[in-house]
């Protein structure tokens, strides 16, 4: 109806639905706040956001130095004092905690990078070249994507050699694929749109159509997958340390923690239990804002 | 549980087949709540077809949808009572609605394409309301499903019910379902756009497929449509809608000769049909002092094959072959034919976004065939296209006014701000107001963006627009403001249209020369007048007779 | 179909070949000395016996030129010879082989529980005409992809072995002990089968055939088995067949934490010990995992879906 209304005069107001820019950022938090699933989004951003300060600044958050040892004070269960309890040398499993987050949180960091820079590169070759270099690249990735990521990772660090950092790096080229595969498949997508064809019919210049055209509506996607790997790596970081191939002890990191916490498991639960919810809540954010930057752009899948 | 329920309703009764009355119906999305239909309230007798017209958002196919309970969880029945025959099924539970569905009301679909179940075989489907309503044990129903596919008119029913639905044409399924929905013998049938997918010939074969079938059975129809030219040619009596709303209603005649309602009345104006005739530019138009009607754009024996693999064998398709036309300057040059006949590989060809196997394209006399890299970028400022899909074809990212001056800066034409005065008088040319020029094109209607594109196109001073089905996707009596706009800028540039097109009746008011295309050819080339009056070639003349509306009165269209 | 299957085992071969040439790349080419590893002197070098080393070079033939080292080991794997583990001397298929039973016993019953939770979860949370229901059931897959299964194992163990008493906690005795391993694998994966089975349930639903059965006069059940089910099945099969792999993937961390022997054990050993022949070995065999497993979807799909097999509209 509004269409017909929009032809009597050749052209009318604008669809009533318009999403008009909102200025205020608290008008926003409460239109977020009332959606449903709204609170769990607000809540997912927020753990993400404490947990980037554990990493950034531990000091303000920890109330005990994290390898300082305390023979009297070993296994006490959790308390005003020490919120997560202590371990078998006594030390503050919560400041553990928060200085681990540094440690996890750059892996985790390098991992996404490798993963989104080098798939991302790979992706947006073969889907804008196509043919014979397009069919080699893509079974490339199809080889990569045979092997289980958390067996490949292990394959690199057999390769590399153990520490935290070839661990991010055995983390990050596991995922190199799906990244790859997913930006190609949008590459080709926004490629065979009537606009780019319109784009290169108005002389647009090859470099400018894919900045300013193909990467911009093929990176949507891209985003959602970059926090859903997030998620993914932190998993795949505790995992592999979890199995020793991380750091040194006694340097606190959150695979590492929960592996030590092992050995008391029978006993004193807290040592395996908070470290793992910590980890769980992590990853649960990064998989929550991931699904909503895909609806926002309307993709499910 | 008896046999055949043919004669059940008895033929002749004044009591309506179906009753609505008052019926209210809402969509809820994201809390909000929006009302789709109001107030509506029609019957269909016995026998009778009755046309449910409307643009896109009239709550013709919400209503439709509302009789049956198919409606999706989102939306909810408000008020109104729904009487077939004479029970009031309004409130009834879906488990209660499904002895009703198929049995009394039979409804065929708008896709044909995607409406049967692509893993299940056609006479399995076919046979399936049979059993669902115990009208047949398995042996009898699939025997029965045979009959129907016969009565469907399709060769060979024991092959076709072995078939797969991706294995028929577009055509063929509708047969099937239409089947389908006649298989238990309903009282009415609900048809919701049921050949607005197919292409205009198989549109005219399947109506009347559709008109004969429910003849014979002495079905009532209700006919949805969004094509006046379909509800004049098939139904008795005509109900139109409007923004969820019933505004007119009466014999089919009567709304067509002499509509009352003001809307109605434009609907009628702006109806394609062969009444129409070549529009005129707005007077006051600036018109250029000297016209010239050379030839802008010349295709000389344009041929293209494409290698399909299919089955594990590969075909090849000839989409293009031995094709010549012109363009001349100030005149549109229109290129009809069906959905594969190969029209759009020739606008592409010409558009030199495919290459051609032999054949030239002259632009301005040069040939432009061969031109690559900066010269070709250099010819391609004469040249602009304008897409069918105005959903696609502006980047979902970019504001209007970047779009609008995008070539510019891609030919370095001026500085930013020279840039941006040009755009905005190019919107303005289009009568886009200056509040849309930050917006995004989701923020738009179809008919608004098909503006923006044809702005775009226009940035450049081109000689020549290649319009590619440029208002197939819109209502009307947007299509009808848009040919406007188009025959405005004609006159006013001197510039020469290419015009793609599937739907003959356009081209009356938008061409002055035509050639029609089928499978890769053109089967007949000439002025609009000449080939509307005396087509030669038997699939002109098919194409002809398929257009809609021929019962739609001279005086009503001129009015 | 003869053709699609030949096809199909054409690129199969072709992964599992492109397997082990990235493998050797990785693991035979790059920094770490094979040999120096081995004698546990990666990086210190200084109290090896350079004759020693030679010899082991020699034994191993790592002194041949790269490409001929390459061109021996191919042929070797192709008659089933992947060389022989660097911690133990033993061949590396009879390691393997003599893993494999206990791993595919524990990941065949997870892959059968991860089937029946996930279509359960799927198929209820779809059907449901209770909100609350549904919500709550969607809600568990999300959690099911968040948690470690590392930590899965923990708790697992904390509740039902050390809280309940239930089951045992370690090794690989008798039947019970194979209780929670298989939870343990099976969750993580019921999840992800469960998103992707219920979202493309979700699709079908909506679809315009399912509304053309309806509109014959069908109910929910026959609507759900007659028309919904088959074509919806087709995303989580595919999902299925990654799913082996993601068991092979999720036995390392289980059978570390049981205490089982098995694949996943042989895996966690060779890399902390950089014996890279097994490595290598194991990346070869989840590759052919994961080649069979794809085979054996790609052959029910056709089956399930006409249109595959004609190569037309998809």
């Amino acid at each position: 109806m509004s269409t017909l209304t929009a032809t009597v005069r050749a052209a009318g107001p604008a669809p009533t639905e318009a999403p008009t820019a909102s200025p205020l950022l608290g008008a926003r938090l409460r239109r977020t706040l009332t959606r449903p699933g709204g609170i769990s989004l607000i809540l997912a951003v927020a753990v993400l956001v404490v947990v980037a300060a554990f990493a950034l600044a531990p000091g303000l958050f920890s109330t005990f130095d994290p390898t300082a040892t305390a023979p009297a004070q070993r296994l006490q269960p959790p308390s005003g004092l020490h919120l997560f309890g202590t371990d078998q040398l006594g030390r503050d499993l919560f400041s553990r905690v928060v200085h681990g987050a540094g440690r996890t949180m750059f892996a985790v960091g390098l991992a996404v990078a490798i993963g989104v820079v080098f798939g991302s590169l790979v992706g947006l070759v073969s889907g804008f070249v196509g043919g014979r270099l397009d069919a080699v690249l893509m079974r490339l990735v199809d080889v990569m994507l045979a092997i289980p990521g958390l067996l490949l990772a292990m394959a690199v660090i057999a390769a590399l050699g153990f520490g935290i950092t070839n661990v991010a790096i055995a983390v990050g080229i596991a995922s190199v694929a799906s990244f790859a595969r997913l930006l190609r498949a949008d590459v080709m997508r926004v490629r065979r749109t009537p606009y780019v064809e319109a784009a290169f019919a108005g002389g647009e210049r090859t470099g400018w159509v894919i900045l300013r055209h193909v990467l911009p509506n093929a990176w949507g996607p891209v985003a959602s997958l970059i926090t859903l790997e997030l998620g993914q790596a932190v998993l795949a970081v505790a995992a592999l340390s979890f199995l020793g191939y991380g750091v040194v002890p006694p340097d606190p990191e959150w695979g590492s923690l929960i592996s030590e916490g092992r050995a008391y498991l029978a006993t004193s639960w807290w040592l395996t239990m908070l470290p793992g919810f910590v980890v769980v809540a992590v990853v649960l954010s990064a998989n929550r804002i991931s699904q909503a930057i895909q609806r926002r752009d309307g993709v499910i899948r | 549980m008896s046999q055949a329920a043919t004669t059940e309703q008895p033929v002749g009764t004044p009591e309506p087949v179906l009753s609505v009355g008052d019926l209210a119906i809402s969509y809820t999305s994201r809390g909000r709540r929006t009302a789709a239909v109001q107030g509506v309230a029609f019957s269909v007798g016995p026998g009778e077809t009755v046309a449910l017209v409307g643009e896109s958002g009239s709550g013709k196919t919400t209503t439709a949808h509302a009789i049956v309970g198919l409606l999706p969880g989102s939306a909810h029945r408000d008020a109104g009572a729904i009487v077939l025959g004479e029970t009031d099924i309004a409130g009834w539970s879906q488990r209660r609605l499904a002895t009703i569905r198929g049995r009394h009301v039979g409804f065929v679909p708008q896709d044909p394409g995607v409406a049967l179940n692509p893993v299940q075989r056609i006479g399995v489907q076919v046979a399936e309301p049979l059993r669902i309503h115990g009208l047949a044990g398995r042996a009898e129903a699939d025997a029965r499903a045979l009959e129907i596919l016969a009565q469907a008119g399709l060769d060979d029913p024991e092959a076709v019910a072995l078939r797969y639905p991706h294995e028929l044409s577009g055509g063929q399924r509708q047969r099937v379902l239409i089947g389908i929905a006649l298989a238990c013998d309903p009282q009415l049938i609900i048809a919701d756009e049921p050949t607005s997918a197919l292409d205009v010939t198989v549109q005219k074969v399947v109506l009347d497929h559709l008109q004969e079938r429910t003849r014979e059975a002495g079905a009532s129809v209700l006919l949805i449509t969004h094509d006046l030219g379909v509800a004049a040619d098939r139904a008795d009596r005509i109900i139109v809608m409007q923004g969820g709303r019933i505004v007119e209603e009466g014999p089919a005649a009567r709304v067509l000769e002499a509509p009352e309602h003001e809307y109605t009345r434009r609907l009628v104006a702006a109806a394609p049909s062969l009444q129409s005739r070549r529009l005129s530019a707005t007077p006051g138009t600036r018109l250029p002092e000297a016209l010239s009607d050379a030839v802008v754009l010349e295709l000389a024996g344009i041929a293209r094959r494409y290698v399909s693999r299919a089955g594990g064998r590969t075909r090849e398709v000839v989409a293009a072959h031995d094709v010549n036309l012109s363009v001349r300057a100030g005149r549109t040059t229109a290129l009809v034919g069906a959905s594969g006949s190969g029209k759009t590989t020739v606008a592409r060809i010409a558009s030199r976004l495919v290459e051609p196997d032999a054949g030239r394209v002259l632009l301005g006399g040069r040939d432009i065939t061969t031109a690559t890299g900066a010269d070709l970028r250099e010819l391609r400022r004469g040249l602009q296209l304008v897409y069918q899909d105005p959903f696609g074809s502006l980047d979902p990212r970019m504001r209007i006014l970047d779009t609008v001056a995008a070539p510019l800066r891609a030919y370095r034409v001026g500085d930013r701000a020279s840039r941006a005065r040009t755009a905005a008088g190019l919107l303005e040319r289009v009568q886009l107001p200056a509040d849309l020029h930050r917006r995004l094109p989701a923020e738009l209607s179809g008919g608004q963006r098909q503006r923006v594109a044809i702005a775009r196109a226009l940035a450049l001073n081109p000689k020549v627009l290649i319009l590619d089905e440029p208002v197939s996707a819109l209502d009307v009596s947007v299509q009808e403001q848009l040919l406007q706009l188009l025959t405005d800028l004609q006159a006013e540039l001197g510039l020469g249209y290419l015009f793609i097109t599937h739907d003959l009746a356009v081209v009356r008011q938008i061409a002055d020369e035509v050639a029609v295309m089928n499978r890769g050819e053109v089967v007949e080339a000439g002025t609009v007048a000449d080939l509307f009056e005396h087509p030669h070639d038997p699939y002109t003349v098919e194409l002809l007779a398929a257009i809609p509306g021929r019962g739609i009165a001279s005086s009503a269209a001129t009015g | 179909m003869i053709r699609f299957l030949f096809r199909r085992a054409a690129q199969g071969a072709f992964v599992l070949w492109a397997a082990f040439t990235a493998s050797f790349v990785l693991l035979f080419l790059l920094p770490s000395d094979p040999v120096l590893t081995m004698l546990g002197a990666d990086g210190q070098g200084a109290n090896v016996d350079p004759v020693e080393v030679a010899a082991l070079r020699t034994e191993y033939g790592f002194d041949q030129p790269v490409w001929l080292q390459y061109l021996s080991r191919l042929g070797a794997a192709l008659r089933g010879d992947f060389g022989h583990s660097m911690s133990t001397g033993a061949p590396v298929t009879t390691e393997i082989a003599a893993a494999l039973p206990a791993t595919g016993l524990l990941a065949l019953i997870a892959v059968c529980l991860a089937v029946v939770i996930a279509a359960g979860i799927a198929i209820a949370a779809t059907s449901t005409s209770h909100g609350w229901l549904r919500r709550f059931l969607l809600a568990l897959p999300p959690l099911g992809v968040a948690i470690p299964t590392f930590w899965l194992a923990l708790v697992l163990l904390q509740i039902f072995s050390f809280r309940l008493g239930l089951l045992p906690a370690f090794g690989a005795e008798g039947w019970t002990s194979l209780v929670l391993p298989a939870i343990t694998l099976a969750l993580p994966v019921s999840a992800s089968m469960a998103q992707v089975f219920a979202s493309s349930l979700d699709a079908t639903w909506g679809s315009p055939f399912v509304q053309t059965a309806r509109a014959k006069g069908a109910r929910r059940p026959r609507l759900l088995t007659r028309h919904v089910l088959r074509n919806a099945i087709s995303p989580a099969l595919t999902v299925a067949g990654v799913t082996l792999g993601a068991v092979l993937a999720g036995s390392v961390v289980t059978e570390s934490v049981y205490g089982r022997p098995g694949l996943g054990r042989l895996a966690e050993q060779a890399v902390a010990a950089q014996d890279i022949p097994v490595v290598q070995g194991i990346v070869v065999l989840a590759a052919a995992i994961f080649v069979i497993a794809n085979l054996g979807v790609d052959v029910l799909q056709a089956r399930i879906d006409p249109r595959l097999l004609s190569g037309g509209a998809r």
